[in-house]
């Protein structure tokens, strides 16, 4: 991991398109600003692990209770 | 394609019945070609890697049991999934199975987003909603414990 220390206002480049721009600091928030081109996802990390987490979790292992089906057809809300 | 599947058994799928799922989607991200499977009868829907047999996602229709869920598509979306008309657009959600089918839950945050005209899908991770990874399916049948 590349560690470097910025100042307020001061900003960093990732490849020759990504601008991160340190906007304000406050006690222990960062506020950061990113410009970066369009086709470039920026989440929280924390958003990312939570689906991450929820995916492996989903990964279908065991034999699929034959109730499920039946549940899911029943469940249906109406319009 | 032949794919032999412990769920199953040997399926065969049309190699233009595969859809990329460019990035992978998150916790498999080296995997990029899923089909979409459907029971025959059955109302349950599979997304099933085609590289790693095992993998499959149980999927359900998300606006069948929260008939008010909506979001937008980023452009950044669009423009990935080559969208041009939104009847090209099926959208699905990632059914949990957790402590009993009856607390079943699906994942409203990430919908899975397939484009059927190009064949290419993604797990769009929605920044501002009020929705959750964890939506009870079947609210009215929890069991309490």
């Amino acid at each position: 991991m590349l560690v470097l220390s910025r100042k307020k206002g001061e900003s960093l480049m990732i490849g020759g398109d990504i601008e991160i721009k340190v906007l304000a600091v406050d006690a222990d928030i960062v506020k950061i600003g990113i410009t970066a081109p369009r086709h470039v996802e920026v989440l929280r990390k924390e958003l990312f692990e939570s689906i991450r987490e929820e995916n492996l979790h989903s990964m279908n292992r065991q034999p699929i209770p034959e109730e499920l089906s039946d549940l899911l057809k029943r469940n249906i809300q109406k319009k | 394609m032949i794919l032999e599947n412990t769920r199953f058994g040997t399926i065969e799928i049309d190699d233009d019945k595969i859809i990329t799922f460019a990035k992978g989607i998150p916790g498999f991200e080296r995997l990029t070609r899923y089909a979409l499977i459907t029971e025959e009868e059955g109302v349950l829907e599979y997304l099933q890697s085609v590289e790693k047999p095992e993998l499959s996602f149980i999927l359900v229709d998300p606006f069948l049991y929260c008939r008010d869920y909506e979001f937008e598509l980023s452009d950044q979306t669009v423009e990935e999934l080559e969208v041009r008309s939104e009847e090209d657009l099926i959208i699905r959600c990632i059914l949990t199975l957790r402590d009993g089918v009856k607390n079943a839950t699906m994942n409203l945050v990430a919908p899975i987003v397939i484009n059927a005209a190009r064949r290419l899908g993604k797990q769009v991770i929605l920044t501002k909603t009020a929705y959750g990874t964890r939506h009870p399916l079947f609210p009215d049948q929890v069991e309490v414990r």
